[in-house]
């Protein structure tokens, strides 16, 4: 996966965004996601999530990408990703990530099953690098 | 306080107590922080946009609603209190393009609530039959810098457009 070659357009995204709600509709649309995203399979998107989640976030596009690959989850309508949704929602909360989150688990065309595992970090906060173990069961 | 900058993944955010003119709690998050790499680019967004005038330095401080709503001292972001503004400080809508004047308010809204805002800050009526009115808006566009452009141009013009106007009217005693 090679999401250099989008980052620019991915950052203008996130930049111009106002709200969640416009942030996670343009990037669904945009062809980043419906596209290029799409071709990979979640547990592809999971890897590269928990990877790229793990390293400082340095560069303002890193957090466009870590959104896009979120928002790329989203279109899988699996039982198991709803769990990661809910891990994300409950202890990211970072900026949209949360909100973002709640919108895959308020669509009621999700499943209410899952079987996801994930290994938290003992604990996250603002300020702190936040580390997540993500693993498909 | 000015944004601090820093090299690190980090937020600091601050909520303020903004209320409508009812005394109805607004919720909003005011962001301090910034990457220096935000600094640093170029965002291509801006020679997307190259008729539209890009003013000042980006700041995390406030977005498009703030500088509309909140006197560019935060962010709101949840549609449902940006309708509670639109109802509680009575805005009526213009519904006639030609009959908006600086001042107003203008808002576009796609399928999932209120997206932008900006306040107009020019009105051109047109001089020919064929021409449209032409409105020229002040906005803020997410966290990047404060805008000065068309209202048909813009990232959120595919929107549906309403202008709005503050009308508190009066209160005879």
């Amino acid at each position: 996966m090679d999401l250099e070659l989008y980052k620019n357009q991915l950052r203008d995204i996130y930049l111009v965004s106002n709200t969640p709600s416009f942030l996670y509709e343009t990037m669904r649309k945009s062809n980043i996601i419906t596209n290029y995203l799409a071709k990979f399979d979640k547990a592809t998107l999971f890897h590269e999530f928990s990877q790229r989640v793990e390293k400082p976030i340095v560069d303002v596009a890193d957090i466009a990408i870590l959104y896009a690959l979120l928002i790329a989850l989203s279109f899988k309508k699996d039982e198991d990703i709803k769990g990661f949704f809910k891990y994300v929602s409950e202890h990211i909360k970072f900026e949209w990530f949360s909100t973002i989150a709640n919108y895959y688990l308020s669509d009621k065309t999700n499943s209410d099953i899952f079987t996801f595992e994930i290994t938290p970090p003992s604990k996250i906060e603002y300020g702190e690098q936040q580390n997540i173990k993500v693993t498909q069961s | 306080m000015a944004p601090l900058i820093i090299s690190q993944f980090h937020q600091e955010s601050y909520v303020l107590k903004l209320q409508t003119s009812e005394q109805n709690d607004i919720e909003n998050m005011q962001f301090r922080t910034l990457l220096n790499s935000e600094l640093l680019a170029s965002p291509i967004i801006e020679t997307e946009y190259s008729l539209a005038r890009f003013k000042g330095q980006l700041t995390p401080i406030y977005n498009c609603h703030g500088l509309t709503f909140a006197s560019r001292r935060t962010w709101i972001y949840q549609s449902q209190e940006l309708e509670k503004i639109l109802r509680d400080d009575k805005y009526i809508e213009i519904k006639v393009e030609k009959d908006v004047l600086p001042g107003d308010v203008i808002t576009y809204a796609d399928e999932t609530g209120i997206t932008h805002s900006g306040i107009v800050i020019q009105v051109d009526l047109p001089k020919t039959d064929g021409d449209l009115v032409s409105i020229m808006v002040l906005s803020k566009w997410g966290r990047h810098k404060e805008v000065i452009h068309n209202a048909n141009y813009s990232p959120y013009s595919t929107g549906i457009k309403k202008y709005w106007r503050i009308n508190h009217g009066f209160r005879i005693v």
